[in-house]
């Protein structure tokens, strides 16, 4: 285990812990106002300090972290559960699956992921799922080449031309032969996009998508933090390093997962 | 030598030169359009009234009337017609004279039934306007209507020229003390002094309005001189800080805007009075004006304005007592409170009241859920379609109390003795005597509680003491920019940014693309990618139409007919069918017609020209100090690898691809922009204003978004380095003699571009329309915002064929990141890849 693997899981697995444990316990109810203590500075009282609405800053970390990685997790599953297959098929069957692949990769990558959330939002009303389809629908190309690759190397080996000569369908080598042998590489791609689509969520929460007041969000936090900068620089630091610690620990993850799966394993974008 | 050095200067000087003079506003929204009678924005009144437009009438402080373009009028007695004397030798900009020809025309328009006039039901009752004489007209009525008088003082009140009022929307032209400028959608509007003005001569020579909704970005705008005076400041708690700088005044005023918690009257539990009164004292209107206003506003008993002709205090009537809120829910048959849902239109105001009110009513046992919408869907929804149990509006417009004799407005209320007194109103010509009436339509309303009063919307103005203070906004909330100027050093004047350049430029270079496409890569794949261009083209245009929502009526606004909504729909082609509709834009396609924006009222293809004079510079200076800063991380992390160097380069490759590039942005404004000044805040000035100004613009949005970039392709680069560091033909290079710098940068990068050069390119096409954030937190006019915004106005021409440009934009870019690395590695010269 390298260095980076160690430090990328330890972060990883505190951060996961934080956020769980938000569910059990919190300082405060983050949704809780306590007005005449608005915009108080960290205290023994408030570790975090105090919002416009005297919100406790802590919890709202805390419990923001929870829409951070429900969005990060379930984009990242949308994507892979679809791209995975469509890479494989592409692979497997090549010609014309292989463009058609090509030319959707073309159409979803024209439109940034904030684009169509702010589609997904006019036809839905904002809220958190249009922030899991647009993250996820925007992943789906990314996981798709990745598989194609990969199960293009694959399909060169020789224990899939025996399976061939043995007589197995197509189907079956891709799910108990392919798909086992590219995990590992598929592994690494999902840390690495997990760690965008925080990043991403952030955005999206920055503008009013994802996920809806009054729950919490790190995005929408650094929003209002930004007109208070210089008189309330806590309201903008804490959800600021919340998201930038959590996007860091899931990119040292997928290094780690990386540099442990094959040392000189080409990186894919 | 000293005398080059001297031409220098003098030669560069005129990229650096500043106009003086101009007056910078700054206001939240943008104009749709620049004729005030034929949309309800109130952002056009704001810009072109009475600036541009003037009316028969000139409201002033406390709502008197003072002459205008009539010098004198007088009501008949009967009350059915009134008498104007107009103005002599008063001429339109374009130097058509104003006379009662004018005024015949410009009134029957707005009282037209299918007129789109925001104030049509004050015109309604006009049957005709005779002219007896070039300078005589006189108003006949249907019936008499009280607001008629304070209507020609208001922008829909503004008299057009009939010669040219049909280009009004895009050139107006009127009376006023300040001709039309220019207008750079998406970014701003100026106006020039008029020479020819009947009146006294305007102070400042030219005005720029500017147009910055986004809170930090206003902020951002006031403190470092981008805008010398901001109007109706979005961000009341910065107010503070605001008030500290010495370089500015900040005036709180309280606006006409009535903001109200609104019930669906129509709706249980609401049609029920008890339950009205319950949430009215179940709301503590000092805190939440503490809390969602930062202390500005005050609290407000009926839908009135303090400063309307009859003002009566109703606040004492629903104190804060949550202990009776919930005995008058109990009386009413719901001890335990009950459900329900607030839709929050998407403005801040609404955002931050939605919660405290939520929070205030789940103490006396009503669960009240927020739900957010988008302005088409909250008009589609609520304003049209009375699907909602609560909503919180901020009504701008001023005396409006005519709208709860409407059953059909939006919250339902049904009452004949208010009908019957606010008639009695209207046949009421003298002031004095309206006042007891007007009094008695106040209490009513507070009586019937028929939405939760909750405060009257502050007007909080920023101004540079740069500004001389002559000016103030009149009650109707215009501004009266005739007495204001700007002394010192004021903004820099914009010019076009050459977008029909730009649109030459970029047909020339798409053609060139497509002709290399045909020739390199062979018909059959052209056909291929043309093919798919006309799938992704069907894909755009069937999402276009999924979504709800009529952009009709997010364009003529809430006070719309709908006559006029209907005669507009049919205007814009949207009830054809689906099939016609999609051929026609592709046969305007196919001869380079992008359509036209239904809400700016321009072709697509020019704003797309104007907002690529932005973007397209912005993308290509992102990627060089992308590329530059991932050259010296990438070669650091790679030949330092297992040394500090190394590590320390990895690891802030690794940071820097943590870093939200929004938040980067505003963190860099503060010291580069605010305290430093070495660039502006934000905003663009345009090209016009020289190369350096433009740059300087560009810097701070350009490195926010270089800076993941970077990050990606420098660990991209490092670790093709570190792949080819260990291969033969580099150690026959180092055998052969070749030095390191030379091994670097003669054999391994050109190697290890390969892939970079396939990153950059789809850097580039991310980067082109995925800069919306930063363009918000710099308020750049690019193209980002222009598709997000026109999604947000259902504005399909812009969004389908925007769209379709970004599909065969990076149809195109991955073609020439192809051609590059086949260019770079010989190997790959094998025909295009796909």
């Amino acid at each position: 285990m390298t260095a980076t693997l160690r430090a990328g899981v330890a972060l990883t697995a505190i951060i996961l812990a934080l956020v769980l444990l938000s569910f059990v316990w919190l300082p405060y109810p983050p949704q809780a106002m306590d007005i005449p203590h608005r915009l108080a500075a960290p205290s023994l009282t408030h570790l975090f300090g105090t919002d416009g609405f005297g919100r406790d800053v802590l919890a709202n970390v805390l419990a923001g972290g929870r829409a951070s990685l429900a969005v990060g997790a379930l984009a990242v599953l949308l994507g892979a559960g679809l791209g995975v297959p469509l890479g494989i098929f592409a692979a497997i069957a090549g010609g014309w699956a292989d463009e058609l692949l090509s030319r959707a990769s073309d159409l979803v990558f024209a439109f940034p992921a904030l684009l169509i959330a702010v589609l997904a939002a006019s036809v839905a009303g904002p809220g958190v799922g249009d922030a899991i389809a647009a993250i996820g629908i925007f992943n789906i190309p990314v996981f798709a080449r990745v598989a194609r690759a990969a199960a293009g190397v694959q399909w060169q080996r020789d224990y899939v031309l025996a399976a061939i000569a043995a007589g197995k369908g197509r189907f079956f080598i891709a799910r108990a032969h392919i798909l086992p042998n590219i995990l590992p590489g598929l592994g690494v791609q999902a840390a690495i996009q997990a760690s965008l689509a925080i990043l991403a969520e952030s955005g999206l929460s920055y503008v009013g998508l994802g996920v809806q007041p009054p729950y919490p969000s790190w995005g929408r936090m650094l929003d209002d933090a930004g007109t208070l900068i210089t008189t309330a620089p806590w309201l903008a630091v804490f959800p600021g390093m919340a998201i930038m610690l959590t996007s860091f620990a899931l990119a040292l993850l997928g290094d780690g997962l990386r540099d442990l799966a094959d040392p000189r394993r080409e990186q894919q974008p | 030598m000293r005398l080059p050095r001297l031409l220098l200067v003098l030669l560069l000087l005129p990229l650096f030169a500043r106009a003086a003079g101009t007056l910078t506003i700054g206001i939240q929204l943008e104009p749709p359009v620049l004729d005030p009678t034929a949309a309800a924005s109130g952002a056009i009144g704001e810009v072109l009234f009475p600036s541009v437009y003037e009316g028969l009438v000139h409201i002033g402080p406390g709502w008197q009337l003072s002459p205008g373009l009539a010098t004198s009028w007088q009501a008949a007695p009967d009350g059915h017609s009134y008498t104007f004397e107009l103005r002599p030798n008063v001429r339109f900009h374009d130097g058509a004279v104003f006379d009662s020809a004018a005024v015949k025309f410009s009134l029957e328009r707005a009282a037209a039934p299918a007129s789109p006039n925001p104030q049509h039901a004050d015109f309604a009752c006009i049957a005709g306007v005779d002219t007896p004489g070039p300078l005589t007209a006189i108003i006949r009525l249907a019936h008499p209507c009280s607001g008629l008088l304070y209507a020609l003082g208001l922008p829909g009140g503004a008299m057009l020229s009939p010669h040219s009022a049909a280009g009004d929307l895009v050139n107006p032209i009127g009376t006023g003390p300040f001709r039309f400028g220019s207008w750079a959608r998406g970014d701003s509007i100026t106006l020039l002094r008029n020479p020819d003005y009947w009146g006294v001569q305007a102070q400042s020579p030219a005005i720029k309005f500017r147009f910055i909704a986004d809170p930090n970005a206003a902020l951002d705008a006031v403190l470092s001189g981008g805008v010398d005076i901001y109007s109706a400041f979005p961000a009341p708690e910065a107010v503070a800080r605001l008030a500290q700088n010495p370089g500015l005044k900040v005036d709180t005023a309280l606006s006409e805007g009535k903001m109200i918690l609104a019930l669906n009257n129509r709706r249980a539990p609401f049609n029920n009075v008890l339950v009205r009164r319950a949430l009215a004292y179940a709301i503590d209107r000092q805190a939440l004006i503490g809390a969602a206003m930062d202390g500005f506003g005050a609290p407000l008993g009926s839908h009135y304005a303090r400063q309307d002709p009859g003002y009566l205090d109703l606040t004492g009537e629903y104190p804060y007592d949550p202990a009776k809120a919930r005995a008058l829910l109990a009386q009413a048959g719901y001890p335990h409170g009950f459900a329900t849902t607030i839709v929050l239109p998407p403005v801040s105001y609404a955002t931050r009241a939605g919660q405290i009110i939520a929070a205030q009513l789940a103490a006396v046992g009503v669960q009240a859920k927020l739900v957010q919408l988008d302005w088409v869907p909250w008009l589609t929804q609520v304003f049209a379609g009375h699907d909602f149990d609560l909503t919180i509006v901020n009504h701008v417009e001023p005396l409006d109390y005519g709208i709860y004799a409407n059953p059909d407005y939006y919250f339902g209320y049904s009452n004949p003795h208010y009908a019957a007194v606010l008639a009695q109103l209207d046949a009421t010509p003298d002031p004095a005597a309206q006042l007891p009436l007007r009094q008695e339509l106040q209490k009513i309303l507070a009586d019937d509680e028929v939405n939760v009063y909750l405060l009257q919307f502050p007007d909080i103005t920023v101004q540079s003491t740069r500004v001389s203070l002559t000016w103030q906004p009149s009650p109707s909330g215009d501004f009266n920019l005739a007495t204001a100027s700007v002394t010192g050093d004021a903004g820099i004047d914009q010019a076009a940014p050459g977008a029909r350049y730009v649109a030459l430029a970029l047909g020339g270079v798409a053609i060139i693309l497509v002709a290399a496409l045909v020739l390199r890569a062979g018909l059959a794949y052209a056909l291929r990618r043309a093919a798919g261009l006309l799938v992704a083209s069907l894909i755009i245009f069937t999402t276009m139409q999924l979504i709800p929502g009529d952009p009709a009526r997010a364009i003529l606004g809430i006070q719309a007919s709908p006559a006029a909504v209907a005669a507009l729909r049919e205007q814009l082609g949207l009830d054809a069918p689906f099939w016609w509709r999609y051929g026609h834009w592709l046969a305007g396609l196919g001869h380079g017609d992008l359509g036209a924006s239904f809400i700016y009222h321009q072709q697509v293809g020019a704003l797309v020209a104007q907002r690529l004079a932005l973007s397209l510079p912005l993308t290509l200076y992102a990627l060089l100090l992308s590329t530059a800063l991932a050259l010296v991380l990438g070669i650091v992390a790679a030949y330092g690898r297992g040394r500090w160097s190394g590590a320390l380069a990895s690891g802030l490759a690794r940071l820097a691809l943590a870093v939200p590039n929004f938040w980067f942005g505003l963190m860099l404004v503060i010291p580069f922009g605010i305290v430093l000044h070495w660039v502006p805040a934000g905003g663009f000035p345009g090209w016009g204003a020289g190369l350096g100004a433009g740059l300087r613009a560009l810097t701070l949005p350009a490195i926010a978004l270089a800076l993941p970039q970077a990050a990606v392709l420098a660990r991209v680069l490092a670790l093709e380095l570190r792949e080819l560091s260990g291969q033969d033909f580099l150690r026959t290079a180092a055998a052969k003699g070749a030095g390191p710098l030379r091994i670097l940068f003669r054999h391994a990068l050109p190697n290890a571009l390969v892939p970079v050069l396939t990153i950059l390119g789809m850097q580039f096409s991310f980067l082109l329309a995925g800069g919306v954030l930063i363009e918000n937190v710099f308020f750049l006019p690019g193209l980002g915002r222009l598709i997000f915004q026109a999604i947000a106005n259902r504005d399909a021409p812009v969004v389908q064929s925007v769209s379709l440009l970004l599909v065969a934009q990076v149809v195109v870019v991955t073609l020439l990141a192809d051609l590059a690395a086949a260019a770079a590695d010989p190997r790959r010269r094998s025909g295009a890849s796909s």
